[in-house]
């Protein structure tokens, strides 16, 4: 029977939408107790919008929910336990600490013993013990982050949703929450489902990550396999710093493909899952850290292209190189700082990059527009 | 009525009333129809009634309109109501104005919340005590006669008139329309000043092809406010004023507490209920018609 | 100097405006010292005997008490009632609600000498008339309006996110208003039930017209005003005046002055 074997939080073909818009459209995932799942997408994707439907705040317009296998669309908010961290934390201005933090026990009728035990354990947990008795308002944003954590954990819950709690940080609390949270995850053991619009964040902490756009999951799997293996033009460039070339097949070569585009010949392993015949147009994403750097000419005929410095940007130490193929069309090269000595990056100039055939990847569908 | 949409809120998916959305109306709407709405229907209701011997009976007759607006002592109170309170609401805009451009511009944030205390805080006290005071003040022999005569000047007619009425009403309206004015100046952006400055646009030119289109709005609707308060006031033309020419209002409590007409008073209190709606009618849409300018920009 | 010389002339004319607004008030109290039966300059002796006639004067009293009874009632149920409205402008989006808001908000713009012929020939016709709930009942859809412009600026500064998170932290929607609505919402309600307890406390034209034989103290006010004057009035418009603005002052110290917590 499907009872037994559904999995912990089961989304059924869900969709919701406001009025004409719709936000969500046919969604469906399974989760197992235990998950680290990341929802991520741009801002309007659903991925909100999702999120409180689990949690009871939205009505999905169709679809089920179910959670232990048990049918959730009807259940009110306050009869769930979905406990949310909020991305403004949504803590109550007029409660100390202490009183935030018990909020949830006093609402399920724990009696008082109890429940300062409870809380005062799960604010030294997050270390924040000595700040009981303060305003919220008086808090930095990080004790904030900790203060909404231990409110949405300490009634015990078996899933915790965060929606974008760390957008509220700055860079270097981000880093230190997001192993915070991981370290959690690890002890506690229970379903943490997460929403970002931020990559690094889903691919760092998730193990498994679900792309949105649009209102629909356009793909879902392990982190390093999303990044790696894209299986849309659209998830190529919000999941990793990817270029994206497109042309004809013009030759089939055991399992390689050569594909001729407008700025070269270039070869691609062919993608196991389907078949492709000489004459189809394919496209083909090449890692933005996966290309090298040269203002050599490069003794290659295949998996080369030539093009003129536009600028480049630094991030810590690493840093990335935008290079113009034609009028329009950019091309970006991410090295680290010592890998680039020596070249001429002096906008205007010319250099050539290259890469080895394993390295590109083949877009199952070509969705060009 | 049924409360289904709601802006935020968790989904009303179980069956049965939603009684917690529905309590939300009830008391105002209740409280509304009970005591605002079904006494407004019934004044209309009334202008058709008739009395006789000082008995009100329901009726369907005109002869309350038709009496009411034959009478030339009405048209007169209406013209003359109507001209005090547009003379009212122009002395106050062009004298409210340079004090709320002070308040915005020319003075201290500390200086500024002093003076919205000093404006706010009338406004909510005592207005009946206030009219009164200016009649001590205005009388002939009153305080500012007495100091005119300690230097050998008046007495100076200043009670009974159109004079003291107007000063009854800028008493009511003139700290309303000065936090109105404020408060629509404080929205013009500051650096479209800085720019017509910076165009060589100079201080009293700024003032008036830009910060005063720019709070168009805001200023209009101040007017608005200290036409509605001027139209239906009732003590300064009586106390103030002297009921000589009467206003609306004035002639409203005499046909009510003298006459006992109650259907002539309500004739009475619908038109000015229709003339006030009409009038700021056209002033809203005069404030929010785009300005010939816009449109090619 | 031409910007000094400005700037100068504009703190003057501020300063005559605020001179004209506090001038009656100031000649009210300095005035109701006054022994004097005609209050003009110079100014003859100073003494309290207004102030004990109008301590003498039994009509005054139950003037008092009255405009006090009903104040409190007003308050209450107005603040009630704003509340009520507040909530339900914030959380619900329906069909009719703009013409409920605008039937709601429509008492204070109608000249209130309309208003008190409208709720004397209404309570008269149900039987309501001559009571002190009749001031009431005339008193409340004047005030709710404030209490509910009140409620619903607080409510406005509230995270948006707030009430969800009670809910999603196992607070059913009535256990939310409990602990979350009212708790943020606590300033905005004492300064309502100050505002319109002012309100009411100083409306004459309403309870003149309704109130019959039990008179409130402006309704009492208005009526020796059209008769015979004595300077007594003197002494109760300044007792008047200092209660409606202590009571307007609380509201304001209770809005603004004390900082709320939680403002964003």
């Amino acid at each position: 029977m499907t009872m037994t074997t559904d999995p912990f939080l089961v989304l059924d073909d869900i969709s919701k939408s406001f009025g004409t818009v719709e936000a969500v459209r046919h969604v469906s995932m399974e989760i197992e107790a235990g998950e680290f799942v990341a929802l991520m997408g741009p801002s309007g994707c659903g991925k909100t919008t999702t999120l409180r439907m689990i949690a009871g705040l939205e009505a999905p317009s169709a679809g089920e929910i179910r959670l232990d296998g048990v049918r959730m669309n009807e259940v009110k908010p306050w009869r769930r336990d979905t406990p949310l961290v909020w991305q403004s934390f949504a803590l109550f201005p007029f409660m100390t600490v202490f009183k935030n933090v018990e909020f949830g026990l006093r609402m399920r009728k724990i009696d008082k013993a109890t429940r300062r035990r409870k809380t005062m354990d799960w604010l030294e947990r997050l270390g924040i013990g000595d700040l009981s008795q303060r305003d919220t308002n008086k808090l930095s944003g990080g004790q904030q982050q900790r203060v909404a954590l231990a409110r949405a954990l300490v009634a015990e819950p078996r899933v915790l949703l965060l929606d974008e709690p760390f957008s509220a940080l700055d860079a270097h609390l981000r880093v230190q929450m997001q192993s915070e949270l991981a370290r959690l995850h690890r002890q506690l053991g229970i379903t943490f489902l997460f929403v970002t619009h931020a990559q690094s964040e889903a691919l760092a902490m998730a193990s498994r990550v679900a792309v949105m756009n649009e209102g629909r999951i356009v793909q879902i799997g392990a982190p390093l396999a999303v990044y790696r293996a894209p299986t849309s033009r659209f998830v190529a460039e919000f999941v990793g710093m990817n270029n994206i070339l497109t042309g004809p097949v013009t030759r089939l070569n055991g399992n390689e493909a050569l594909v001729q585009t407008d700025f070269g010949p270039l070869c691609a392993p062919l993608p196991p899952t389907h078949r492709v015949a000489p004459g189809e147009r394919i496209s083909v994403v090449i890692g933005a850290d996966r290309i090298a750097l040269s203002d050599d000419d490069v003794q290659s005929t295949e998996n080369v292209v030539k093009g003129t410095v536009l600028g480049q940007e630094f991030v810590g130490a690493m840093i990335t190189v935008f290079l113009e193929l034609a009028p329009g069309v950019e091309f970006r090269i991410q090295k680290q700082q010592h890998e680039l000595q020596g070249l001429d990056l002096t906008i205007g100039s010319t250099l050539t990059a290259w890469w080895t055939t394993e390295h590109a990847y083949v877009l199952p569908q070509t969705d060009e527009d | 009525m049924s409360i289904q949409s709601e802006a935020r809120g968790p989904p009303s998916g179980s069956r049965g009333p939603y009684w917690f959305g529905l309590f939300w109306p009830a008391p105002s709407v209740s409280w509304q129809m009970a005591f605002f709405v079904a006494p407004l229907c019934l004044l209309v209701a009334i202008t058709f009634w008739k009395v006789a011997n000082f008995q009100l009976s329901a009726d369907f007759t005109t002869a309350n309109w038709v009496s009411m607006y034959s009478a030339g002592y009405f048209w007169d109170a209406f013209l003359y109501t109507l001209f005090l309170a547009a003379v009212t609401t122009v002395l106050i805009s062009i004298i409210a104005f340079p004090c709320a451009y002070a308040l915005a511009f020319k003075v201290s944030p500390a200086t500024r919340r002093l003076g919205v205390f000093f404006l706010l805080t009338p406004f909510f006290t005592s207005f009946i005590v206030r009219v009164y005071s200016w009649q001590v003040i205005l009388s002939n022999d009153g305080i500012l006669n007495s100091g005119f005569g300690a230097v050998g000047l008046g007495p100076f007619n200043m009670l009974n008139n159109s004079f003291s009425t107007i000063v009854g009403f800028f008493t009511l309206a003139f700290p309303l329309v000065i936090l109105l004015h404020l408060l629509s100046l404080s929205n013009v952006d500051r650096s479209i000043i800085e720019a017509a400055h910076n165009l060589r646009c100079g201080r009293v030119m700024t003032v008036f092809l830009i910060i005063v289109p720019a709070a168009r709005v805001g200023l209009t609707l101040a007017a608005c406010f200290a036409f509605l308060l001027s139209f239906g006031e009732y003590l300064s033309p009586s106390l103030l004023g002297g009921s000589r020419p009467p206003t609306l209002s004035v002639l409203l409590v005499d046909t009510v507490k003298s006459g006992n007409h109650w259907p002539k008073a309500s004739v009475i209190a619908i038109t000015m209920i229709v003339t006030l709606t009409l009038i700021l009618f056209a002033a809203v849409k005069f404030a929010y018609h785009k300005s010939p300018g816009a449109d090619r920009d | 100097m031409i910007d000094r010389l400005i700037n100068g002339l504009f703190r003057v004319y501020i300063l005559l405006a605020i001179l004209f607004i506090l001038m009656p008030i100031l000649t009210l109290v300095v005035f109701s010292f006054n022994i004097n039966r005609h209050p003009r300059l110079p100014w003859s002796e100073f003494s309290f005997i207004w102030y004990e006639a109008m301590w003498n004067d039994p009509a005054m009293q139950s003037g008092f008490v009255n405009s006090l009874i009903v104040a409190a009632c007003v308050a209450v149920i107005a603040t009630f009632i704003g509340f009520c409205t507040a909530y339900l402008d914030y959380r619900f989006r329906f069909r009719g609600k703009i013409a409920i808001l605008a039937i709601f908000f429509m008492p204070p713009t109608i000249p209130i000498v309309i208003l008190g012929m409208v709720f004397l020939v209404y309570l008269a016709k149900i039987g309501l008339f001559g009571e002190l709930y009749s001031v009431v009942i005339g008193h409340v859809a004047y005030c709710a309006p404030f209490a509910m412009a009140l409620v619903r600026m607080r409510l406005a500064q509230m995270d948006e996110n707030l009430e969800a998170a009670a809910w999603n932290l196992g607070a059913s929607e009535w256990t939310t208003i409990r602990e979350i609505i009212i708790p943020f919402t606590r300033p905005a309600i004492i300064a309502a039930l100050f505002l319109t307890m002012a309100v009411s406390f100083d409306e004459y034209m309403i309870a003149w017209f309704v109130s019959g034989l039990n008179e409130t103290l402006p309704a009492r006010i208005l009526a020796v005003l059209q008769g015979q004057v004595t300077p007594q009035i003197n002494a109760v418009g300044s007792v008047v005046f200092v209660i409606s603005i202590s009571l307007v002052l609380v509201a304001q110290f209770v809005l603004l002055v004390r900082r709320p917590q939680g403002s964003r």
